[in-house]
């Protein structure tokens, strides 16, 4: 396979909520459940995708909600009315940022202190993280291999970026994997 | 070509490569894989540089990372690198290097003349001689700096490109000699991710030259193999020039790598790791040290071991003519390779009066060995001539015996062997005392910290390698891994190992000249002497007495034998002496790599607005507000600042205009307990607000201080939303989370950060809703009775879903509009397209930072400077008394009702057109010059283009009483002095009127 370039996108738009929930609040995570239509992922960093949202728990009490497609921020929050939670959106906060390729894993470390081993973080893991000066949610889209390997081409991650650091984030990165100086202000 | 000293047929360099470099001004050749040391010496070089204190010449004395004295510049196209270890300097074509320490050259050097002060130079001397009479130092200091410092400052970038990254290992490896490469050997078979950290380029240097055998090969071919298999595993990443230079709690291990292979990107030149190991092996080796003798620095005096290195590894002898002196076996075996590469030692002085079978065997060899001899002088200033030897007493280190003289061009020194046990006492781990070796040994306790070969102790191969394995095996098992069954160690073959035990004299007393300790930091036996005299008895306080230890190479050749000295000097055992603390890093971490790539732009990351891309193309002068950039005014063609400022001022007080305030900070709370939380954490009511309107609030620090202000809205029942201080929120939020979390028990509430999700725009003026009406979709009733001050609606405005809050900053009839981020820019164009025929105007901070002072709101930072209570702020009718809240007990601190507090109170000048002065202070007394008490000072101040004067806001001790007297605001260090009045704090529309209609 011919060596393919790390590649970096434009920040873009996102759709995405915060869940709120109490976890051991068994009514509630189960109407939030109901209206979301898979298990509220109970493990940090791991995601879950069902057919209209993946999520990824954040926090004990915190998950993110990516829709694909429809909205459901308004069945959640119609679901949850009689319990005590939150459902709040955010895709105006973030916007996000694509990178994959044989140099992204490497990038990312240049600025993160998570495990980003192909094991230690595979496909479907994220994070809440500092990414250099950014505090960023770090996704694992895709992995090449299992760690027996060296192959690294298929790496691809997704980056959510708050919106106001976005140009200055995408400069840091740029400059990390080679692409060009940031812009300066 | 490669210089005379270069031997046909030996060591790792490439002969078929020339290198061509030049180093102080002349110019030389070496080959690749040549140290700048290495290509020096095949050339005869002795002088490379001048010491610290006496500028003394100096030349290179060790092999590697212990180089305490051939520490060279390094010139690159756009800058100077100072302090590289010539020792570890690769050398590749067009390299430049430069002598350090010498002005005006290395050969004349004008500071020598310190050499030859040196009797009035003693240790503390800068302390003793310069400090006193006080305030003489500044004099003394412009001939002392002139003459002083290691190096100079770096010029440029330092030529250098740097960076930093993180990285996770379950076994970190130390060291790549023979116990390094089995640790990682037996800990990557074990399933182990690795990272095994060589000092060098080639793993097991020290092997070069020995004819030993390590699984039936030789044992450099075997090293070489054995690497080349790590290499190939994909979970073992081996780094060459790398030097662990710090360990620290929780497995994290700092490692600074030179050159390509730290930087994935391979453009840095220094790469810092921060490695998260679960576990580490220490297999750092041991250093040989120096020994005491006069002159013991003389360009040409060598650790023996590094004219070993030089012959082995790069096919160099140091000198045609050499001379050994040591106390301890390894020098038979420098001796013997000597011998077999044409240059026997001329003597080898032994300073153990029986040294035993080694010297024995030497002896029958045909080479001169001297028992229980020692070095009373060293001839030649520049470079060695000749020693003179003679025999010692072991106990009193007199010569008691003929001297005998040797002419040579190099004399090699082995004081015995150090262990490197740095990493280990930065782990925190415990070291031991060895009297055979008189040197500490790493003992860890063998949890996570394992340490195997020279540093525990090993010094034989076929021990280190055994002990290698051991470690590497225990250090995977805390890593969580299980080793396979019937993994064996590598053996080596039963060769000779000399013995590092040592014996004989720790001091040659005869004869004249310094005995140094410390080469880089020129620190002397009698130093240490002196020190102790004096009364500094723990090594903590003589390490910082006479600097022994504290250059760049630690002290790692000479450390031992000064604390041997402090402990021969206090009668005590070495052991009850110990080693100053060893703090992280172990050898020099450049401060460029510390840092990291970060350009200068990402080193302090910038927060745009959305509608920042509108401010830069539209004359927006940027302010920065934390790390956000936000435009402080916008300048017309023609305009000053002050112009514009003025300008935007008036459009509002007489039209309107438009602010960007997306940087407030933006808090959603939401939960069944949410009121019950907010009436905890401000100090006024707010859990009785009712849905739909918002309320000015102020949280208070637990002392009673205010911490932040803002304006908390109710959207429903149980969801609020608050605003924060562009710089505080983060702080605002960590202290509702600590309410939260660990202040009320059981409290039901959600906290979440939501300022990226909202854009705002403050429209403020009396056309503000004439503007919105133009804007607002249908239903959205912008009348006073329907939205009045500190109302909240939600609707359409520019057709995109908004909320409203009417709340003013400015004195002016305004509201806050805020929109998903998304569509900020296009409401803030809609706004100046619906305002322009009202002569709408947008305005920046500085604007509204006039407005607010006009109007005498306080901001916290300024007028709430940490100092003053909500009593000396004037908002003592906000407090709640009927309510718990998180400062309440402190207001009632007997010291916050004392006369002379300081009160806000607004200040203006007396004559109309006076300006006050910037951070005036507020007297009796009008001349600035004269010695009095401050009444207050001057917490914001402008020019009000409302007034037509200077006004400001001041804390004044009993302010409110001296409202309509005068006092003079002072600048001493302007000599600037206003008679000004003392009023009210609010200069416009003190009755709200215009807010408020």
């Amino acid at each position: 396979m011919a060596k393919r370039r790390t590649r970096l996108g434009d920040p873009a738009p996102v759709a995405a909520l915060l869940l709120r929930l109490v976890p051991d609040d068994v009514p509630a995570v189960a109407a939030a459940e109901a209206a979301l239509g898979l298990s509220l992922p109970r493990q940090g960093g791991r995601m879950v995708r069902g057919g209209a949202v993946g999520v990824l728990a954040l926090a004990p009490d915190e998950w993110l909600l990516l829709p694909r497609g429809r909205d459901v921020g308004e069945p959640l929050r119609a679901a949850l009315a009689p319990h005590h939670a939150a459902v709040i959106e955010m895709g105006d906060a973030w916007l996000a940022l694509s990178l994959a390729g044989p140099g992204a894993a490497e990038a990312l470390a240049a600025g993160s202190a998570l495990d980003l081993g192909p094991a230690q973080f595979p496909a479907g893991s994220g994070a809440a993280t500092r990414l250099g000066s950014y505090a960023v949610i770090l996704m694992c889209e895709a992995r090449a291999d299992d760690g027996t390997t060296a192959d690294k081409a298929g790496d691809a991650f997704t980056l959510l970026v708050p919106r106001s650091y976005a140009v200055a984030a995408r400069g840091w990165l740029a400059e990390v994997i080679g692409e060009g100086a940031p812009e300066q202000p | 070509m490669s210089g005379p000293l270069r031997l046909p047929g030996r060591g790792l360099v490439d002969r078929t490569r020339t290198v061509a470099f030049r180093f102080d001004g002349r110019d030389y050749a070496g080959y690749a894989g040549d140290t700048l040391a290495s290509a020096l010496l095949a050339h005869g070089v002795r002088l490379v540089g001048r010491s610290l204190k006496y500028h003394r010449p100096r030349g290179i004395v060790g092999l590697g990372i212990e180089e305490p004295a051939a520490l060279v510049a390094q010139r690159h196209p756009d800058g100077v690198e100072p302090n590289l270890r010539a020792t570890m300097l690769p050398i590749a074509d067009g390299l430049i290097a430069e002598a350090q320490n010498c002005w005006p050259g290395l050969r004349a050097d004008f500071g020598a003349v310190a050499g030859m002060l040196a009797p009035f130079l003693p240790a503390g001397f800068y302390y003793k001689t310069f400090m006193a009479p006080r305030g003489r130092w500044l004099f003394y200091e412009r001939f002392i700096r002139r003459a002083a410092g290691l190096g100079p400052a770096p010029e440029g970038e330092g030529g250098q490109r740097y960076a930093r990254r993180f990285a996770h290992a379950d076994v970190l490896v130390a060291g790549g000699g023979p116990a390094g490469l089995s640790a990682a050997l037996s800990a990557a078979q074990a399933g182990a991710r690795v990272v095994l950290a060589l000092a060098g380029t080639q793993p097991a240097r020290r092997l070069l030259g020995l004819a030993r055998q390590i699984e039936g090969h030789a044992a450099a071919e075997w090293a070489q193999d054995a690497l080349a298999r790590l290499a190939a595993n994909p979970r073992v990443t081996v780094l060459p020039e790398a030097l662990v230079a710090g360990a620290y709690d929780h497995g994290l291990y700092t490692i600074a790598v030179r050159g390509a292979a730290g930087d994935p990107a391979a453009r840095a030149g220094e790469t810092v790791w921060k490695l998260r190991a679960r576990a580490a092996v220490l297999a750092t080796g041991a250093t040989e040290r120096l020994l005491l003798f006069p002159d013991n620095d003389r360009p040409g005096v060598m650790l023996a071991s590094a004219i070993a290195g030089y012959l082995h590894r790069f096919g160099v002898l140091a000198g045609r003519a050499p001379v050994l002196v040591g106390n301890n076996d390894t020098i038979y075996a420098v001796a013997l390779a000597l011998a077999d590469a044409g240059a026997p030692p001329r003597a080898i002085a032994d300073l153990r009066p029986e040294p035993g079978a080694a010297a024995q065997a030497a002896a029958s060899a045909g080479l001169a060995v001297l028992c229980g001899h020692g070095v009373v002088a060293v001839e030649g200033a520049r470079a060695v001539r000749a020693v003179r030897l003679a025999p010692i007493d072991p106990d009193t280190g007199e010569a008691r015996g003929a001297v005998h003289r040797f002419a040579c061009d190099v004399l090699g020194m082995s004081g015995g062997f150090t262990p490197q046990v740095q990493l280990c006492a930065q782990a925190r781990e415990p070291t031991a005392f060895d009297p055979a070796i008189g040197a500490f040994i790493a003992r860890p306790r063998g949890g996570a910290v394992h340490a195997a070969g020279a540093v525990a102790g090993a010094f034989a191969l076929d021990a280190a390698l055994a002990e290698g394995h051991r470690a590497g095996l225990a250090a995977a098992a805390a890593a969580g891994l299980a080793a396979p069954a019937g993994m064996g160690a590598p053996r080596a073959d039963a060769g000779p190992d000399p013995s590092p035990a040592i014996g004989g004299p720790l001091l040659v007393r005869a004869g004249r000249g310094k005995r140094f300790v410390d080469l880089q930091n020129d620190v002397t036996a009698d130093d240490l002497a002196l020190a102790l005299r004096e009364g500094y008895r723990s090594i903590e306080h003589v390490k910082r007495y006479t600097t022994l230890g504290m250059g760049t190479d630690q002290g790692r050749i000479g450390n031992m034998a000064g604390i041997a000295l402090v402990a021969a000097g206090r009668g005590e055992e070495i052991g009850a002496v110990g080693t100053p603390t060893f703090r992280p890093p172990a050898s020099p971490v450049s401060i460029g790599a510390i840092i990291g790539a970060e350009p200068l732009a990402a080193a302090q990351p910038l927060r745009r607005t959305p509608a920042d891309a509108w401010h830069a193309a539209n004359g927006a002068v940027f302010t920065n507000a934390g790390l956000w950039r936000r435009p402080q005014f916008y300048r017309r063609p023609g305009e000053s600042d002050l112009d514009a400022v003025n300008r935007e001022v008036r459009t509002v007080r007489a039209a309107c205009g438009v602010i960007d305030v997306a940087t407030l900070g933006k808090i959603e709370v939401q939960g069944p307990d949410a009121p019950a939380l907010l009436d905890h954490l401000y100090m006024n009511s707010v859990g009785s607000l009712p849905v739909g309107r918002a309320r000015y609030g102020i949280m208070l620090r637990p002392d009673g201080i205010p911490l932040d202000d803002g304006v908390v809205a109710r959207l429903s029942e149980r969801h609020f939303l608050l605003t924060a201080s562009t710089g505080h929120v983060d702080t605002v939020f960590e202290h509702i989370m600590r309410a939260i979390q660990g202040g009320v028990a059981g409290m039901r509430a959600f906290a979440t950060v939501v300022t990226e999700q909202w854009f705002t725009a403050a429209l403020a003026g009396p056309r503000a809703r004439a503007v919105l009406a133009a804007l607002a979709g249908p239903g959205l009733d912008l009348g006073a009775d329907a939205l009045p001050p500190l109302g909240l609606r939600e609707g359409q405005v520019a057709g995109i879903p908004a909320r409203i809050v009417r709340v003013s900053f400015s004195g002016e009839l305004a509201y806050e509009i805020s929109v998903p981020a998304g569509r900020g820019l296009d409401l803030w164009q809609s706004i100046l397209a619906a305002g322009a025929p009202h002569g709408i105007a947008p305005y920046g901070t500085e604007s509204m930072g006039v407005m607010r002072i006009e109007k005498g709101f306080l901001i916290v930072g300024r007028e709430a400077d940490g100092r003053s209570t909500p009593h000396d702020l004037g908002l003592e009718r906000m407090v709640a008394r009927r309510k718990s809240f998180i400062g309440a007990r402190s207001l009632r601190l007997p010291a916050f009702a004392e006369p002379g507090r300081r009160q806000l109170v607004g200040v203006t000048p007396v004559a109309a057109g006076a300006r006050l002065p910037v951070g005036g202070h507020l007297v009796a007394n009008p001349d600035p010059a004269a010695t009095q008490p401050s009444l207050g000072f001057l917490t914001s101040h402008c020019w009000s283009p409302t007034l037509d004067r200077s006004i400001g806001l001041a804390l004044l001790a009993d302010g409110r009483a001296r409202i309509g007297s005068e006092l003079h605001a002072v600048s001493p260090t302007a000599g600037q002095s206003v008679r000004v009045r003392i009023v009210a704090p609010c200069f416009v529309d003190p009755e709200g009127a215009r807010a408020n209609g």
